[in-house]
Order: C-alpha cells, then sequence, then structure tokens
C-alpha cells in the first residue's frame, strides 16, 4: 500500500460498457461467440490488474456507458466491479463524460461506499491523506459541454500530488467531438503533477512530465479505426514525482488493419498465400485474443482485373484464410486497393481495343451522377434508420466510381468465364 | 503482325511439326481431320505468342521439355524467331534454343495485347458466331448493342451484364418481400431491434423489479407462517383422533380384566408348557389316524401286485434266455440266406460262363470270313491276285534265294543294256563332229592357190626393183614407192601359199579321224544290240517266274514284295485264327470253374439248413416252421419273461413300505404315551389331577396377559400425546382436552387442517418463482440486450457493405450503357458501310444494304433487300443463319477498323463455317480473305469441303491450304521411314 507521496494509480477512460463492436460482418465460421461481452471482459481485466497491482487508486475519466444505451444490467453489473474494488481496499474516482451524461441509465445507478464521482456544478476536489493525493475534477452535466472546463479547476494544494482529471477533446482529435475544449497550454499553467484524461480513445502521452498529460485511449477497440493494444495506464508515483506511466494492456478483441502488396504475386493462390502468413503474423501478436482485421490488398499487379472480376470469391477467399490463423481471426472487411499494370493495359487508336482504357477514364456528366444518386437514395431511404444515418447517397456515389470504372475495365479486358485453353 | 512459321516442336501430343506460313498468302486454311491436332495448333499459335499455359500438354512432355519454335514478322519487316519454354522465369530462347532471350524482344509483335484479349479480339469460334447472332435476334438488333456487341465480342458482352446485373438483382430488387440481400438484411434488422426493446431493462424497470422482488419476499414469508401454523393443528388433531380411540379401549380391557375374578393363575412357565402339550397331543391323533389309513393302503397295494405277479405265470421258468435264442435264430437265419444267395450267384456265373462259351465258339467260327474283310485292303495290296485266303496260301513261291538270283541277273541285265545304250549315244556323237569337221576342212581347201611360178616370178620383180633401187639415185621417192609395192605383193603371194598347203594337212587328218569315228560307232552298234538280246532273255525268265505265282509282274524285286505282303497277311490272318481259338479254351476254363464253385455253395446252403433244424430241436421247436415263425414264438416268450419280472419287483417295493408304515404308526403311539403321562404328572401337581382343569387354567393366565400386554402399550402412547403429565394424569388431561369429540369428528379436522397447509405451500412455491424471475431478470438474464446490440452492428456492418457494393455496381452498369452509346456514335457510320459490303456478300446478294430505322423510340437495325422491302432484325424479321452472317459481318468490319493505324495482328478463325452450305461457306471465305487484305487471317478447319471452296474463291498464290496429319498418317509415314 502507498504512503503519503509514493502511490500507485490506474488511470483509465472511455469503457463504453456494452456497446458493441461495429463493422463486423457475419460469415461462415466468423467467431460470433468471441465478440460478445468484448466490453465487460477489458473491464474485468482492468479489475484483475488493479487487484493484482495492489494500486491504491483507480481514475476513471469519464464515458463508463454509452450514451444511448438504455439497458440498466450494464449498470447493475458495473456495480458488481465496484465492489469488487472497494472490497479490495482500492479508492474509486469516476467522473462523467459526454456520453455518461446522455446516459438516462447511469442516473439512477446508486454507487458502492468507496466510489466517488466528481459533481458537475463546478469543479470538485478529494482528497486523500494518506497517500498524499488531491484530484480535482468536474463531471459533464450535459452532453453537449463546449466550455474550457480547464479553467475553473483550483489551484493545485501544495505538499501534495495533483491529479487533475477532465474529459477532454483538447485542442480538437480527428473522429471525436469536440468537447471540453482547452490548450495543452491551458494544462500546464494549471500547476498539477498528472492530468488524467479521457474521451480521445487513442492512447497519447501528450506530455510526459511538468506535467504528465495523457489519454489511456478505450481499454477495449471497438471499430476498424481503433487498432493496436487498448488499456489503461498504470502510474507509480515516488516522493511526488510520476516515475512511470505505463500502458497495460487490457483488450479481448484486438482490432488491426494489414495491407497486403500484391506486387509480384504469380497468381490468386500466390496472393492469398501472403493474406496467409500476414494474417497468421497479426493473429500470432494478439496473443490468443480475437483479431479483428481490415485487410486492404494494395500494390500495382496484373492480378488488378482478376482481383476486381471475382471480388466476390476473393472476400470469401480471404476471410477462409483466418480460420488457418494462430489463433481466432474475424475479417472486418476487404478492401481492394490494387491498381493494374501498364502491361496489362490495352493500347490501339481505334475500335475495340481501346474500350478498357476509355472506361477506365469515364467521367460522369452532372445529370447522371444527379440520376444515380437519387436512384442510390431511393435504396437508402428503405436502410434502417441507424444504417441511413452514416450513408450519404452523393458521397457513396462519388467514392463508388473509381471501383466501378476498374470493375468494368477489369471485365473489358480480362479473360471471360468461358475462355479457357487447354493446348490440346 | 504475321506468323511466318510455327513449329511444334514437342507440345500436346505433337513432335516436330512444322507449318509454314505462306507469304503474301490472303487466307491461309490449315485442314486436319479429326485427331490431327487442329486444336492443338490453334492453341500452339496464341500460346507461341502469349506463353505456354500450366494447363497446356500435360499431354506428353514433361513442362520442361515442351517447345515451341516460332518466326513472326511486322508489317515494317521487322523479324524475330525463337523458341517458347513453359518455363515462367525464363520461357524465351533463341531460334537455336542456346541463348535466353529477352522477353522484351517480343512486345513489339504484340500489339499491346495480352492473351486473353487477343484470343477474344483476334478469333472468331462458331460458339460466338451463334451465340452473336441470338443476341442480334434477341436484342431485337438494337443498334448500339449490336455495334459494341461485335467489338466486344457477344459472349463478353453478354457475360459482362450478367454479373453485373446477377449481382445487383441478388443485393437488391425493390418489394416487401424482396429475397434480395438489402431487403432480408433489413428485415432481420426490425427484428432484432424488437427482440432488443424487449430485452432493455430501463431505469423505471428497475425500480418496479426490485418492489416486486420485496412484495414476493414478505409474501412468500407470509405464507410460510401461516402454512406451519396449519400443519401443526393437523398433527395434533391426527394425535387426539388416535388418543380417543385408545382411552375407549383402555376403558374396555379394565372391564374384560375385572371380570377374571380372583382365582390365582398359573405360574408362566407351567402355563406355556400346559399349551404346548395340549397342542402336541391334538397333533398326535390327528397323526395316528393318518398312519393307520395308510398302513391299510400299503396292504391293499401288496395284495395288488401279489395278484398281477400271479397273474404273469410266475411258475413258468424258461430253460434258457429267450433273448439270446433271438439272437442266435437271427444268426442262422442269415447264414441260411447268404448261403442260398451265395448258391444263386453261383448258379448265374454257371449260366454267363456257359454263354460265353457259346459266343467264343461263334466267333471262331467265324474268324476267315471276318478276316477276308478286315484285311480287304491287303489284298487289294495284291492284285491283281484274286481269291481267298485259302487260294493265297495255295499260291507256290520260289524259295528266297531263287528270288535273289533272279533280281541280281536282272539289274546287271538292265544296267549293261543301259551302258551300251549310252555308249553307242556318245559314240554316234563322235561321228557327226567328225564328219561336220571334214566337210569344213573340204570346204577351207577349196579356191585358187598362187602356183608355184607366180610366187616365184614375184620374188624376181621384188629382187630386181630392190638391187635397182639400191643402185639408182637415192633421192627418187616413186622409186621406192615401187619397191615397197613389189615387196608387199611377193610377201602376199608367199602367204596365200602357205596357207593353202595348211588347209590340205587338216583336211587330210580330218578324214582320217571321221574313218576312225564310223568304226567305233560300228562297234558300239554291236555291242547295244548284244546287250539288249541279254536283257529280253533276263526279263523272259522273271515273267515265266511271276506266270508261274499267277501273277504278270515283270520286276523280279516287284516280286519280292508281292511275296512279302502276302507272307505278312498270312501271318496275321494266322493270329486273328489263333486269337479266337484261344478265347474259345479261355470260355471252357471259365465253365468249368463256374461248375466247380456251384458245388460248393449247393453245399453249404444244405448245411445252412440243417444247422437252424438241429438248433430248432433242441430248443424244442419246429425248425420247419421257418425262421419268421420261430422267431414270433420267440418273441412271445421274451415278453412274458419281462412281465413276470416286473411284478416281482413290484411285489417286493409293496412289502417295503408296508413295513415303513407300521415303523412310523408305532413311533407315534410311543410318543403320545410320553407326553400323556407329562399331562398326568402336572394334573397332579396343579390341578388335582385332572387334566381338563389343568387345561382351563392355563388358558385363563394367557388371557390375562394378553389384556395386561396390551393396556401397557396404550397407556404409553397416551403419555406421548399429553406430553406434560405422563401417566395417569396424562390420559386424565386427554380426555379433558377431548371433551366429548369423537376420533371421527378429530380426523375430520385434521384433514381440514392438512388441505389448508397443502394449499398454501402451493402458493408459496408460486411467489417464489415469480421472485425467481424477478430476480433473474434484474440480474440480466433471458434475452441480452448487449448481445441482440452486437448483433445489431454486424446486420448494420453488411448492410453498408451491400450498399456500397450495390452502388458500385450500379454506376459500373450506368458507365456500360454510356460507353456503348459512346461507342455506337463514334464508329456507327463507317462501321455499317463497311459492314453492308460484306453482308451483301455474306448474303450472296439476298441483303443489298443496312440501314437505321427508328422503331418505338429506339434506333434499330434493318436489312434492305435488292426488291426494297425492309427486313427487321429480330425474332419475326430474319433467319437465324442471316443473323450469324451478320454478326459475321460486323464483326469483321470492326476487326479491320480496329486495326487501322496500329500493328496489325493474325485472325484465328475456328471451324465457322459448320452450319453454313457450301455457297455460303465460299461466300465467308471470300469475306475472309477480304480481311485478308488487312492481317493474317488463319482459318483452321476439320472439314474438307471447306478447303474446296477456298480452292473454287480463285485467289491463286494468295490461298495457302496447310494440311495437318491426323496421327495415324504421321505415325504411318514415321515407321515407314525409320523401316526406310
Amino acid at each position: 500500500m502507498g504512503s503519503p507521496g509514493s502511490f500507485r494509480f490506474l488511470h483509465a477512460a472511455d469503457l463504453h460498457i456494452d456497446s458493441p463492436l461495429r463493422g463486423l460482418a457475419r460469415y461462415e465460421g466468423a467467431p460470433a461467440e468471441r465478440i460478445r461481452g468484448a466490453t465487460r471482459e477489458a473491464v474485468d481485466n482492468l479489475v484483475a490488474l488493479a487487484k493484482q497491482e495492489s494500486v491504491d487508486l483507480v481514475v476513471i475519466a469519464g464515458d463508463v456507458f454509452d450514451g444511448d444505451w438504455k439497458d440498466v444490467h450494464a449498470g447493475l453489473w458495473f456495480q458488481k466491479r465496484l465492489e469488487e474494488l472497494v472490497d479490495a481496499g482500492t479508492e474509486v474516482f469516476l467522473l462523467r463524460g459526454n456520453h455518461d451524461a446522455a446516459s438516462t441509465m447511469s442516473k439512477g445507478l446508486a454507487l458502492p461506499d468507496g466510489v466517488r464521482r466528481f459533481r458537475d456544478k463546478a469543479p470538485e476536489t478529494h482528497r486523500i491523506e494518506s497517500l498524499g493525493v488531491a484530484l480535482h475534477g468536474q463531471s459533464f452535466a450535459q452532453r453537449e459541454v463546449t466550455d474550457n472546463l480547464s479553467i475553473a479547476y483550483p489551484e493545485p494544494i501544495a505538499g501534495v500530488f495533483n491529479i487533475g482529471v477532465l474529459h477532454t477533446s483538447l485542442a480538437g482529435y480527428e473522429g471525436h467531438d469536440s468537447y471540453a475544449p482547452c490548450s495543452v497550454a491551458d494544462l500546464v499553467q494549471k500547476g498539477y503533477d498528472y492530468w488524467a484524461l479521457g474521451h480521445v480513445h487513442g492512447r497519447e502521452v501528450v506530455r510526459d512530465g511538468d506535467p504528465w498529460i495523457v489519454f489511456p485511449g478505450n481499454p477495449q477497440g471497438r471499430h476498424a479505426r481503433e487498432t493496436g493494444p487498448k488499456g489503461a495506464t498504470l502510474v507509480t508515483v515516488e516522493d511526488g514525482e510520476v516515475i512511470e506511466a505505463e500502458h497495460r494492456v487490457l483488450d479481448a478483441v484486438r482490432w488491426a488493419a494489414i495491407e497486403v502488396d500484391a506486387h509480384g504475386a504469380r497468381n490468386v493462390e500466390d496472393l492469398l498465400g501472403r493474406v496467409r502468413a500476414e494474417l497468421d503474423a497479426a493473429s500470432r501478436g494478439a496473443a490468443g485474443r480475437l483479431l479483428a482485421v481490415r485487410v486492404t490488398l494494395c500494390g500495382a499487379t496484373p492480378l488488378d482485373g482478376e482481383l476486381r472480376r471475382s471480388e466476390e470469391r476473393i472476400d470469401a477467399e480471404v476471410r477462409a484464410s483466418g480460420f488457418a490463423a494462430a489463433g481466432e481471426v474475424w475479417v472486418e472487411k476487404v478492401r481492394l486497393r490494387t491498381t493494374g499494370t501498364e502491361a496489362s493495359r490495352i493500347r490501339g487508336e481505334a475500335g475495340f481495343a481501346a474500350l478498357a482504357d476509355r472506361v477506365r477514364d469515364a467521367g460522369l456528366p452532372d445529370e447522371d451522377r444527379e440520376r444515380l444518386a437519387a436512384e442510390l437514395a431511393a435504396l437508402v431511404q428503405r436502410l434502417p434508420a441507424e444504417v441511413r444515418a452514416r450513408v450519404d447517397s452523393t458521397e457513396l456515389l462519388d467514392s463508388s466510381l473509381g471501383p466501378a470504372r476498374a470493375l468494368l475495365a477489369a471485365h473489358f479486358a480480362g479473360p471471360g468465364l468461358s475462355d479457357s485453353e487447354d493446348g490440346r | 503482325m504475321r506468323f511466318e512459321r510455327l513449329v511444334l516442336r514437342r507440345y500436346g501430343a505433337f513432335q516436330e511439326r512444322t507449318l509454314d506460313f505462306a507469304p503474301g498468302a490472303r487466307l491461309h486454311v490449315v485442314h486436319g481431320p479429326n485427331g490431327a491436332g487442329k486444336s492443338t495448333t490453334l492453341a500452339a499459335l496464341r500460346s507461341a505468342l502469349f506463353g505456354i499455359t500450366a494447363k497446356e500438354g500435360a499431354f506428353r512432355y514433361a513442362p520442361a521439355t515442351r517447345r515451341l519454335e516460332v518466326a513472326l514478322v511486322r508489317g515494317d519487316g521487322e523479324r524475330i524467331e525463337f523458341q517458347r519454354r513453359s518455363s515462367p522465369t525464363q520461357p524465351l530462347w533463341s531460334a537455336d534454343d542456346a541463348e535466353p532471350l529477352d522477353a522484351a524482344a517480343l512486345v513489339p509483335f504484340l500489339g499491346g495485347l495480352d492473351r486473353a484479349t487477343y484470343t477474344r479480339l483476334f478469333g472468331l469460334d462458331q460458339e460466338e458466331l451463334r451465340t452473336g447472332g441470338e443476341d442480334l435476334v434477341e436484342q431485337r438488333a438494337e443498334l448500339g448493342q449490336a455495334l459494341f456487341s461485335a467489338a466486344l465480342g457477344a459472349e463478353r458482352l453478354a457475360e459482362v451484364r450478367d454479373a453485373l446485373g446477377g449481382e445487383l438483382a441478388a443485393l437488391h430488387t425493390p418489394g416487401s418481400r424482396s429475397k434480395a440481400r438489402v431487403a432480408e438484411l433489413t428485415r432481420e434488422h426490425a427484428d432484432l431491434k424488437r427482440r432488443r426493446r424487449d430485452a432493455e431493462f430501463s431505469q423505471g424497470a428497475l425500480k418496479k423489479a426490485r418492489k416486486e422482488i420485496r412484495e414476493l419476499e414478505a409474501r412468500a414469508d407470509a405464507l410460510d407462517g401461516e402454512r406451519r401454523e396449519h400443519e401443526r393443528r393437523a398433527e395434533r388433531l391426527t394425535s387426539l383422533a388416535a388418543a380417543a380411540r385408545d382411552l375407549a379401549r383402555l376403558d374396555d380391557l379394565v372391564e374384560k380384566r375385572s371380570a377374571f375374578g380372583e382365582e390365582p393363575a398359573l405360574a408362566e412357565g407351567v402355563a406355556s408348557e400346559v399349551r404346548v402339550l395340549f397342542d402336541e397331543l391334538k397333533r398326535s391323533d390327528v397323526e395316528a389316524t393318518e398312519g393307520r389309513r395308510a398302513e391299510l393302503e400299503r396292504k391293499q397295494e401288496l395284495r395288488d401286485a401279489r395278484a398281477a405277479r400271479t397273474e404273469a405265470g410266475d411258475g413258468e421258468a424258461s430253460g434258457s434266455d429267450p433273448e439270446a435264442d433271438r439272437r442266435m435264430l437271427a444268426q442262422l437265419g442269415r447264414a441260411l440266406v447268404q448261403a442260398a444267395g451265395r448258391r444263386e450267384e453261383a448258379e448265374r456265373a454257371l449260366e454267363r460262363a456257359r454263354a460265353a462259351h457259346a459266343r467264343a465258339v461263334e466267333t471262331h467260327a467265324a474268324a476267315p470270313a471276318r478276316a477276308a474283310e478286315e484285311f480287304a485292303a491287303d489284298f487289294d495290296a495284291l492284285s491283281p491276285f484274286r481269291g481267298g485266303l485259302e487260294s493265297l496260301r495255295a499260291v507256290r513261291v520260289p524259295s528266297e534265294s531263287a528270288f535273289e538270283q533272279l533280281s541280281v541277273r536282272e539289274s546287271s541285265a538292265e544296267s549293261a543294256a543301259e551302258s551300251a545304250a549310252r555308249s553307242l549315244e556318245e559314240a554316234e556323237e563322235k561321228e557327226r563332229a567328225a564328219l561336220s569337221r571334214t566337210e569344213r576342212a573340204r570346204a577351207a581347201v577349196g579356191g585358187d592357190v598362187p602356183s608355184a611360178e607366180a610366187v616365184s616370178d614375184a620374188r624376181d620383180a621384188r629382187d630386181r626393183a630392190l638391187e635397182s633401187a639400191l643402185s639408182a639415185e637415192p633421192s627418187r621417192p616413186e622409186r621406192v614407192l615401187e619397191v615397197a609395192r613389189l615387196v608387199a605383193e611377193a610377201d602376199g603371194l608367199i602367204d596365200e601359199r602357205l596357207a593353202a598347203g595348211a588347209g590340205e594337212a587338216e583336211l587330210r587328218l580330218a578324214e582320217r579321224e571321221e574313218a576312225q569315228a564310223r568304226a567305233a560307232c560300228w562297234r558300239a552298234r554291236a555291242e547295244a544290240a548284244a546287250r539288249t538280246d541279254e536283257r529280253e532273255v533276263v526279263r523272259a525268265d522273271v515273267r515265266t517266274a511271276a506266270n508261274s505265282m499267277g501273277l504278270d509282274h515283270a520286276s523280279a524285286a516287284g516280286l519280292a514284295a508281292w511275296c512279302a505282303r502276302r507272307s505278312a497277311l498270312l501271318e496275321r490272318a494266322r493270329d486273328a485264327l489263333a486269337r479266337t481259338q484261344e478265347a474259345i479254351d479261355a470260355a471252357r476254363d471259365g465253365v468249368e470253374s463256374c461248375d466247380v464253385d456251384l458245388g460248393v455253395a449247393r453245399r453249404a446252403a444244405e448245411r445252412a439248413s440243417s444247422a437252424l433244424a438241429e438248433w430248432s430241436h433242441e430248443r424244442g421247436l419246429d425248425g420247419a416252421l421257418g425262421v419268421d415263425a420261430l422267431d414270433e414264438i420267440l418273441a412271445e416268450r421274451a415278453q412274458r419273461a419281462t412281465r413276470v419280472r416286473a411284478a416281482s419287483e413290484a411285489v417286493a417295493l409293496a412289502e417295503r413300505r408296508l413295513g415303513a408304515a407300521q415303523e412310523r404308526l408305532a413311533a407315534q403311539a410311543e410318543g403320545r404315551a410320553e407326553r400323556e403321562a407329562r399331562v398326568a404328572a402336572l394334573a397332579e401337581e396343579h390341578a388335582s389331577g385332572d387334566a381338563e382343569l389343568l387345561r382351563a387354567r392355563s388358558e385363563r393366565a394367557d388371557a390375562l396377559r394378553a389384556l395386561d400386554d396390551e393396556r401397557a402399550t396404550i397407556t404409553a402412547r397416551l403419555d406421548d400425546v399429553s406430553a406434560e403429565s405422563p401417566g395417569e394424569d396424562g390420559a386424565a388431561s386427554l380426555r379433558a382436552e377431548l371433551a366429548d369429540r369423537g376420533p371421527a369428528e378429530l380426523s375430520e379436522s385434521a384433514a381440514e387442517a392438512k388441505n389448508a397447509a397443502e394449499h398454501l405451500a402451493e402458493e408459496r412455491s408460486d411467489a417464489r418463482e415469480r421472485l425467481g424471475r424477478a430476480r433473474q431478470a434484474l440480474e440480466g438474464g433471458g434475452d441480452d440486450a448487449a448481445s441482440l446490440e452486437g448483433q445489431l452492428a454486424q446486420v448494420e456492418a453488411e448492410l453498408e457493405t451491400a450498399v456500397e457494393r450495390f452502388s458500385v455496381l450500379h454506376t459500373a452498369e450506368h458507365l456500360l450503357e454510356r460507353e456503348i452509346r459512346s461507342y455506337r456514335e463514334r464508329s456507327q457510320a463507317p462501321l455499317l458501310a463497311r459492314a453492308q459490303e460484306l453482308f451483301r456478300t455474306l448474303t450472296l446478294g439476298s441483303f443489298e444494304s443496312l440501314q437505321t430505322d427508328e422503331e418505338k423510340g429506339r434506333d434499330v437495325l434493318k436489312a434492305r433487300r435488292p426488291s426494297g422491302e425492309l427486313v427487321p432484325v429480330g425474332m419475326s424479321g430474319m433467319s437465324e443463319g442471316t443473323a450469324y452472317q451478320l454478326y459475321l459481318a460486323l464483326r469483321i468490319a470492326t476487326v479491320e477498323r480496329s486495326i487501322r493505324g496500329v500493328e496489325p495482328m493474325p485472325f484465328l478463325a475456328d471451324d465457322l463455317f459448320t452450319t453454313f452450305d457450301d455457297d455460303r461457306t465460299r461466300a465467308g471465305l471470300e469475306v475472309l480473305a477480304e480481311l485478308g487484305r488487312s492481317t493474317q487471317v488463319v482459318v483452321f478447319t476439320h472439314h474438307r469441303p471447306v478447303v474446296e471452296s477456298a480452292r473454287e474463291l480463285g485467289l491463286g498464290d494468295a490461298l495457302d491450304v496447310i494440311e495437318l496429319e491426323s496421327e495415324v498418317e504421321r505415325e504411318t509415314r514415321q515407321s515407314g521411314a525409320s523401316a526406310g
């Protein structure tokens, strides 16, 4: 156990308990069972780590729950985990982030004794004399907090280790809504020892001292852009100084993106061999976790046409390649980003020899574009609201043009289904 | 680019097959019958350009050894020659296969095409022609389609459309019950969402659930208390009901006890002994009665057994064992039968022997006649002799030495005569030779011979001339010439004269020799005549000998051979007769031996018969009755003996059983006496000697004890019920508690209380169940909202992917339609103009032009007949065959147009005309030859008439026919070559 000025704490954020892993289309043989409860498993790992390392504090800097999640089981389940921590003698500090503030479910949950939550009307300071630490923080009162909350945080308390707990996007991060904006300078100026931030899902040590400013990242990646080992930061303080801020991995499902260069592949089987090797390596890197992976095929290759003509088959083949990997693999998506080689392009001045080239460069006049967009919109209109919200017909159309040209050119140029010569 | 030469060094099934393409030909027709490797050759042309694919030629040669050699020439005259291997890393080698070649060297010859594109754009086969034609018909000749189809290849266009359209339809088709992927996923999404909503557990629901749990817990506890109360009550009432019955019985027992009065009871030990004794006495009475009845039964049994033995005839005991007698009789009987059988057998054998003897005698008698028949061939060999054996035997034959002598004479006479004849011939020959020589010599001598004077004159003239010449001046050539002439003349005369002298000498020699030859000839003739006479004498002797034997043989050797054949025949005839005689003798021996056997058998039969008679007599039986009757008698005796034995045994058994019954009876009587004595002793001691009184007192003691025991049991039970005051007080308090309630009333109340308790238990378990469910719901059992949310996320991902794919395909489809339109705009006018010319040729003038026409808002293609009639390209308008031709015209026009300004590639047509008649085939070839002006055209065909049609085009040197040998031809040729 710690003593004044020397102790250890675990800094986590953005647990998003029970929010689903997004973007995983089902397919025959996909390890669906393993996906379930990944966010809870990561929290279990967090509790186990806190107990195993006998940390003195656990600080969770916001977004324990997903905003629109109404099922109260998540709350009841989390209560039990908190009780476990308290029973183990750990002090727990929570702060409401934008998601928690929006969550109707979390409001009704009573916190076990020994768990403290920062209030939302104004900043609040909790002190633990036995450890010589003071924690300053303010919860979000509602989802949209656009004020710089840090400004109102109290002055540091002299002679103790000051931790600022804040849910913020700092000056702004791609893919993250801008909440409680503030600058690094604002935080530095405060004179605290450690800023325990939340909200940004990628782990980042914004400053590694004087003060430390850390986003621990979320403990479980939830979609294809949240790749790599996810977890929390284990901080060791000795004599009022941070001597180590170590990232500890907690995720149950690992997200990864691999690119397979088709350049030089002799044929599709050869390329799939490369895919298998890459998937196997990535799976080994996941150390027994389920690996959710996006596979991008890239590079200039004469196989481009064949790949595009048989995209569905290639998709299935790549997914099947995952079955051969060391651990369990869920192929999230197969992206075809290959290009043809010069040798595979057709030249010629007149007549049909130029068809593939022409279509490769074909433009789309505005009126055609509008008509196609309208036709797409009619389909999108039939989709469930959740999907509709994520699909923009015009954007979709614009992003389809390139692949459509490549597909058509591949069809014009390549061997047909009935082209076969056995040489007999 | 044109092919100049292709050599299949080792490829497919072929080795060293060379195809030379005539330079400047507008049409190459490669003809090969089935099995000649037409398809292999076609593939080899493409493989030569673009590589030998792994699929090819797994036929005969290992991949590493496959080789194609090819020579190509470009429009600008550039040439390349190389060998193609199937190696993926280094496929190109120099023409001598020695140096690796850079693949880049070939690139300028390939027009920037890959194999698939080349195959599709510069190739045409029957299948594509058919698809193209049908497409034209089905599309009802929408112009853009038609042109584009000809450009891209009809099959390819259809494939692209099918691929795009099929996948699009699978992704999305409008309609609420659509089976397409988007619709199915949308439905699944809605379903999952509904389930998720149902599973969701909100804050309000949590409060409600907690309240419900509290209420249910309280209710369950209350029900538990109430139930337990009822159960206790039911238990008490049940006990009281039993107690009420016990109290009544207790009163009854007290009353009965007081009825017994005050007389003292027997001691326990005595009372029980008395009870036992009286019981045993009673039982021994019964046993004694049964024992006596058994004795009577046994006695009766014994009587019956004795009567039965008497009936069986116990007095009659035979001296011998009837069964043994029967066995002996059977043995004697068998001996008798066997002896009789053997006798009969012997009789039959004798009969057979006699018959055999008779047959042998008969055969012997017929032997000579059969011999004549058997030896007919031998008799024939003795021709001209005619007659039987007897007459043959009668022929008188000279002795062997006489024959030998005659034979020696004959042969020496014959050879002497022949030798003399030959000598005569030689002499005559010599005589003829001498004669002719004389004639020749005589002829040589004839003529003028210079006389001696003439010779002398000539010599003189010569000598004179020589002399004058030697003395005269040397330089007079005419003189020298004169001398020479004279010398020659003189020499000639001298030679002639010498020759004439030699001829005379020759003639004289010849005449002398002729005379000698004549003399020799005369001598030889005389000698020959003498020898001939001698031979005739010998021949006459031979004839005499033959005649003496009744023959007319002319040679001694022939007579000797005849005699030898005669002797052999006579010998064989003798042998045959001897064999039949031997058979008679053997048969006679057989008869005698059978006679003896029969005698033996008869005697044996008699012995057997008398043995039986003797034995029967000994047994007091009449042997004449026969074996069967005797056996019957003996069998009856045996049965009787068996019956007697059984009856005796039954008597013995009955006696033993009677003895046993009597023994048991005696033992029972003894036991009874002992017990009676004991009863008397006890009566003396306890009942003044009165046994009946003793028994009464014993019974009374037993009854009192039973009453006391029951009362103790009941009292103990009542003490248990009224736990607080045991003993008499307990009973009293119970009596107070019961008041006047009877056991029936109490039991009824108990059952009611029990029912109430059971009912409460049910209610409680119901409440517990609800509580369990409520608690489970609180903990998150059942359909788990989080997992359903996960599934929703998956369905959403699938929907997004599907919509993305749909967008790509939809856009691609749109781009395709645009490209078709744009292509049409670019190419329509020049293409149609050219296609129309070709179409006119192909249809043999049935159509003269092509034109577009608007129909229902679409531009469609129509063909105009010379009459001016417009025929739409469609199901109602144009025949299928014409549609094929239209497609061919469009296709060739497109190819022509596409190679304008770029390096033209060879066009390979594979058996296009299988459905064309001869006239149209010719027209088709003509059109291809037209294309041949722009690029090399190679037509492959299995069909000889196609070659003929090509020849009829009158292309002259512009037609190049390449014949492929069939496998059979090739092998035949190769084996012929190796044999030569």
